[in-house]
């Protein structure tokens, strides 16, 4: 258990005697895979990415990058390791997108480091692989909603992180773009990174997870292959929704019936 | 960029000669250069180069540092509060200055103590304990709305300015003196108030300089700007413990003159953007301009009565201020 970000029977609680937010959770994440989290809202899907942040500080069990716990590592070594693209991220009003995507190098330079030629670099691929090039120059407060979840996905990118947790990255864009996006969070893992993504769309989670996590209520219902975790009767139960499972190929397929 | 700050700092020496040169007494630029040349070598000044050397160069001086300064400020408070209001007047900082200098000058003959300590730190004390007291009252969930700071600065703000005006009535014979130093003015400069000033705002610029990034991260909000690894607490307690000594320095010095540190760094942002690596020079350069222009029409314009600056730059400030807002809500 030295390898991936780890969270071992973990619990939060906001407050005393609130319920609780999550409910004794162990999931691991390791390179080179893609982890999704499922579930209704307010299952506690981004509590978990922000205990993995360090955002929250769980109210007991243990959370390790690397073997080490995470509370051992600085602001700035965590940020070397860990990026997390959030839901609504705020907007920087004043910044061109390069600008705003720059910005992911900040855990590399350190306070007063200046960038060199090679964080340009990173930036510059960031951008173009994010399809975001095109609007580098503009204000970040010009852009769509969809064109700024793009940038902020592109700063996370230009972070470099072993790990790249995502609080529903597509909810924003067109399909082309959803698509895309989880095209580059498969080639990011291809590439040795760990990601953990929170997905609304299950198809979608389908098709780019290699593991799914369905929370419910705090608490793991299932967890394994996509295969194994997108049942119709635990669907059913846990949306409380009446689903049919179909198949494409090697993916299983969730159409809702109302 | 490069251009930018080339100019600002090209109008800046123009508007620093012009000041010098303009006066009771007119003197040419040749007379300027000649003046400031004894002056530095301690050669043996003339009736008009002590004019150039002794009052005018001091003056001039510590309005540009006065308005860097309060500028430096306004841009620091405006990017850690990430609020366009954030101002040392607004938000009664400068108040709790003002408070602090005068309670020095009306008790310093009778508490050694605090004339010890002196005018800038004594200010530099409750300009801090007005900044907490702001902090904690507006604060609500990690965050400092607009409104809630604004109206905690107006209310800590009003109850110093209550207690100078009390310190004022009670010191009688002194009053009007201190009023007028109050209202702001650098009609007392001195080349000894230049070295304290530029020995708390220079320093502070390449502090604030040396943290741009910081200021460009904590415009991600608290959390985001964890995420890429600011140690968010620390730095911003540092930042605005720095905004806070160069706003005491400047008030202690030059009483309270408000709106610089409001407008010039709002019309900076907006023709550079909001990056701080280019925000915080210019917005100083800007800031040094304003003030030595203003003070040159405080002597000037009813002259040789002069008007406290702090209503210039109030009566210049405030409809360019609105000027700005008009256009950046036409503008959409």
């Amino acid at each position: 258990m030295t390898s991936g970000l780890v969270i071992s029977d973990v619990t939060v609680r906001f407050g005393a005697g609130a319920a609780r937010a999550l409910d004794g959770v162990s999931l691991a994440v390791r390179p080179g895979e893609v982890v999704g989290i499922v579930g209704p809202n307010g299952a506690g899907k981004s509590t978990v990415l922000r205990v993995l942040t360090r955002l929250i500080a769980p109210s007991s069990g243990v959370v390790t990058l690397a073997g080490q716990p995470l509370a051992s590592y600085s602001r700035l070594g965590l940020a070397r390791e860990v990026a997390l693209v959030e839901q609504s991220p705020e907007v920087p009003v004043g910044f061109l997108a390069r600008e705003v995507v720059a910005m992911g190098r900040a855990p590399h330079l350190g306070l007063f480091g200046s960038y060199r030629k090679l964080d340009d670099e990173v930036v510059e691929r960031a951008m173009a692989v994010t399809s975001t090039s095109e609007f580098a120059a503009r204000r970040v407060e010009t852009l769509s909603g969809g064109e700024l979840q793009r940038v902020v996905f592109a700063r996370a990118v230009a972070q470099e992180p072993s790990y790249l947790l995502l609080d529903e990255p597509t909810s924003h864009l067109d399909l082309r773009y959803q698509v895309e996006v989880m095209r580059h969070a498969r080639a990011q893992a291809a590439s040795g990174t760990g990601v953990l993504l929170v997905v609304h769309d299950l198809n979608l989670a389908a098709r780019s997870c290699d593991r799914l996590v369905l929370l419910e209520a705090g608490k793991i219902v299932a967890l394994g292959a996509p295969d194994e975790v997108l049942v119709s009767s635990t669907l059913e139960r846990v949306f409380n929704t009446p689903v049919t499972v179909l198949r494409d190929g090697r993916f299983p397929v969730i159409v809702p019936r109302f | 960029m490069a251009l930018v700050l080339l100019l600002s700092a090209l109008v800046l020496v123009a508007a620093l000669v012009l000041a010098v040169s303009l006066g009771s007494v007119r003197v040419a630029p040749a007379e300027i250069v000649a003046a400031a040349l004894k002056g530095i070598n301690g050669d043996e000044l003339l009736p008009l180069d002590r004019v150039v050397w002794q009052l005018r160069f001091p003056r001039v001086l510590l309005a540009a540092l006065v308005g860097a300064g309060l500028a430096l400020a306004g841009t620091m408070f405006q990017g850690v509060f990430r609020n366009p209001l954030a101002e040392p007047y607004l938000i009664g900082t400068a108040s709790g200055a003002g408070f602090g200098a005068v309670l020095v000058m009306t008790l310093g003959a009778t508490v050694p103590l605090l004339a010890r300590v002196g005018a800038p730190l004594v200010a530099f004390a409750f300009a801090l304990l007005t900044v907490a007291t702001v902090l904690f009252l507006a604060r609500s969930g990690g965050a400092v709305p607009t409104v809630r700071l604004i109206l905690a600065g107006v209310v800590v703000g009003s109850l110093f300015t209550a207690a100078t005006s009390f310190l004022l009535v009670a010191a009688r014979e002194q009053a009007a003196g201190m009023l007028a130093w109050l209202l702001g003015g650098f009609g007392f400069s001195t080349w000894s108030q230049v070295r304290v000033i530029a020995l708390f705002t220079l320093p502070a610029l390449a502090l604030a300089g040396a943290f741009a990034r910081a200021l460009d991260l904590l415009q991600l909000g608290e959390e985001g700007a964890a995420l890429l690894g600011l140690s968010v607490e620390r730095v911003k307690l540092l930042l605005l413990g720095v905004a806070t000594l160069v706003t005491a320095a400047a008030v202690s010095v030059a009483g309270i003159i408000g709106f610089v540190g409001l407008i010039v760094p709002h019309a900076a942002r907006i023709a550079l953007g909001r990056p701080h690596g280019r925000l915080l020079p210019t917005a100083a350069i800007w800031g040094a301009t304003f003030m030595i222009l203003a003070d040159l029409l405080a002597r000037q314009v009813i002259a040789p009565v002069e008007v406290p600056v702090g209503i210039v730059t109030a009566l210049v400030g405030g409809p360019f201020f609105l000027w700005l807002l008009k256009k950046r809500s036409a503008a959409g």
